[in-house]
């Protein structure tokens, strides 16, 4: 108890000499803690993006064929009500030619003619996607679609329209669309049950507008009204589990609800494989940063110490001289250390609480201006970019440790000194 | 049986290159004060250094109350039963007087009643009082810092107290001042007290005169160390 009163004492003397040592030590520590803080959250994000390319599983035959058995939409909703599972994607997308409507972007349009000879065909001027509910697209599961009126069509003879192509041409709930198939020139009217927001991207292609590619113009129909259609020119059947581990559970869990043994739940390595890789290449940067300043934080601490410690070679002579075993004496100066240390460290939590959420988000910028998909872009959104208490141990444990080795390494090259040797240079 | 021996001690510099110390032996008791004289660079600071515990790469034997001080750990030794004066003293610097003192009675594990308490009393013993024990020792003069490094070298309570020219840098007043101080730790307290000195005067307070010439400790009138125990005053 004495050593560390006059560890303190000690502190409280040499004004100067020790602001100097707080202000390196502040510095290193800062360093450290936002270099901490890039490498969690590169892990985290880096976590996310391994836990949802594993997780992102489908229903394939197990022949190593890759082909995916045809569900029904009864089946898929039974296997898709599972606690297992954070979201899935179940829908078919086909080309129409929509009659009557004042289509957003509509005077980009142009009539293709398929020649002489030929019964004439209009090209397709919107798009019909074919969901199994609600929550089964991402635009829908990930807020970017709301149904602000009426509901989700109960049966094959209704749709769902944007809120800008329902006010373009006047249209409400109950009123009609008529469309035509692509594929067999069928001609359908669907009665308007729903009107969602849309804030996806408008613009399917960047710098080129066309009805047919501008997603304001999306007809929204139930599962059913495509089924059996096979040639969609967009599909997905997938489900995104919690937890990228739990993929065998989940396969059980689909064989006991009757899922043919000749069928596997797996994820797309190729997919996962090309995430990672470029995930990776951020994660290794940062890595490399932190190991960088964890290296220079070292430096400037043993730095310190030597500098700090030569000044006080003197005072060690005596201390020797007198008596104090060479352990009290590098407890008393590791002391002297850690308290400023602590000081640093408080302060750079302090200083950290300001500068964590920046510094988190901009990686999560980083990140999310990539292309990714919703559950992702959505998960890595949710990172928590305040400063945590276990980021606070962790700095706390690093610094003790970089003090500890740094100083201790300094000291005992001072302490095994003779202490006639070193009161004898001072005299 | 003396309280301190040296029997055939040497000591050399430079891994045999300068023999300071040849073969010396003496006796050292208590109640008494020694003073060792030589020429500069006789090596009258190494054999205080012997003493001290604070070399310990000799020839020979050093015994402490019988028992050869390399068996005693040296920092015991330093903290309990050897005080130190050293000519410049070497005191903490940036430490009150009472702090300095403090850090041995503390070291000496005679903390029991109060560390502090015990430092403001031994600064009383040597003159000093509360109003300078609470002083910077830099604001003290060379004489009163040297009281604090004897307050200091009585902290553990030691038997033996080696002091190394403890009135080279002080002017005749405080040299005497200095003097009656070991003089009344010898007599009345019966501890040993060598030093080591160049000085003319300091000697004429010494039980014992020895005198250090060729590596060879003998006494001053001519007579072999070990053999010396006539007290002079």
């Amino acid at each position: 108890m004495y050593l560390v009163r006059k560890a303190l004492r000690n502190l409280r003397k040499n004004k100067i000499r020790n602001a100097v040592v707080f202000m390196m030590l502040f510095i290193a520590i800062l360093a450290s803690m936002v270099s901490l803080t890039l490498f969690n959250v590169t892990r985290r994000i880096y976590a996310e993006t391994e836990n949802y390319y594993a997780g992102e599983v489908t229903i394939a035959y197990g022949d190593g064929s890759g082909t995916a058995p045809e569900l029904s939409a009864d089946q898929w909703r039974l296997y898709a009500d599972s606690a297992y599972l954070r979201s899935y994607a179940f829908y078919k997308c086909m080309p129409v030619v929509a009659v009557g409507l004042e289509l957003i972007d509509g005077e980009y349009y142009t009539e293709e003619s398929p020649g002489s000879g030929q019964k004439a065909m209009s090209a397709p001027n919107a798009r019909v996607y074919a969901l199994l509910d609600e929550q089964s697209h991402d635009d829908f599961s990930y807020g970017e679609r709301t149904i602000i009126r009426g509901s989700f069509p109960d049966s094959a003879a209704e749709c769902m329209l944007s809120s800008e192509l329902a006010q373009r041409n006047g249209l409400t709930l109950g009123d009609t669309v008529t469309f035509i198939l692509g594929r067999d020139q069928s001609e359908n009217t669907l009665t308007i049950s729903g009107i969602y927001a849309d804030s996806t991207v408008e613009l399917r292609q960047a710098n080129h507008r066309s009805p047919a590619l501008n997603a304001r113009n999306d007809i929204i129909v139930p599962y059913e009204f495509l089924e059996g259609f096979d040639d969609a020119m967009d599909a997905a059947a997938s489900f995104l589990l919690k937890n990228a581990e739990e993929l065998n559970d989940f396969q059980e869990e689909l064989y006991a609800k009757g899922l043919p043994k000749s069928c596997v739940v797996q994820y797309d390595t190729t997919r996962y494989n090309g995430a990672i890789a470029e995930i990776s290449g951020m994660s290794k940067i940062v890595t490399l940063f932190f190991s960088i300043i964890a290296l220079m934080g070292t430096s400037v601490v043993f730095l310190i110490n030597l500098f700090a410690l030569r000044e006080r070679q003197y005072e060690i002579g005596v201390l020797r001289a007198v008596g104090m075993p060479k352990t009290k004496v590098v407890f008393l100066l590791v002391s002297e250390m850690m308290v400023l240390a602590s000081a640093g460290i408080a302060l750079a939590v302090i200083a950290g609480i300001f500068l964590n959420p920046p510094v988190v988000a901009y990686m999560m910028r980083l990140e999310i201006n990539r292309e990714l998909p919703s559950a992702l872009k959505s998960a890595v959104n949710g990172i928590n970019s305040a400063l945590s208490p276990i980021a606070v141990l962790e700095l706390i444990a690093s610094t003790g440790l970089l003090v500890l080795l740094s100083g201790s390494a300094t000291i005992a090259s001072i302490v095994r000194f003779d202490p006639t040797q070193i009161l004898a240079e001072r005299n | 049986m003396a309280l301190l021996s040296m029997n055939n001690v040497s000591f050399s510099y430079g891994g045999g290159a300068k023999d300071v110390l040849r073969g010396v032996s003496a006796g050292f008791e208590g109640g008494k004060i020694y003073t060792i004289s030589g020429e500069s660079g006789s090596g009258k600071t190494t054999l205080l250094s012997l003493l001290a515990g604070l070399a310990t790469s000799y020839s020979g034997e050093i015994r402490y109350r019988g028992i050869d001080i390399k068996g005693i750990d040296s920092n015991r030794y330093r903290s309990h039963e050897v005080g130190v004066i050293f000519q410049s003293y070497n005191l903490l610097l940036a430490d009150t007087a009472a702090e300095n003192v403090e850090l041995s009675v503390q070291l000496s594990g005679r903390a029991g009643r109060g560390a502090k308490a015990i430092a403001y009393e031994l600064l009383g013993k040597v003159g000093l009082d509360r109003e300078k024990a609470d002083r910077k020792v830099l604001k003290l003069s060379g004489g009163e810092q040297q009281r604090v490094a004897i307050a200091r070298s009585l902290a553990l309570d030691p038997n033996l107290i080696v002091a190394d020219e403890p009135t080279g840098n002080l002017d005749e007043k405080n040299e005497t001042g200095i003097m009656e101080i070991f003089q009344k730790l010898a007599r009345e307290e019966g501890k040993c007290v060598v030093i080591v000195t160049h000085s003319k005067t300091v000697p004429e307070y010494a039980d014992i005169k020895l005198q250090l010439k060729n590596g060879q400790l003998a006494a001053a009138d001519g007579a072999a160390a070990m053999q010396s125990n006539g007290a002079r005053r």
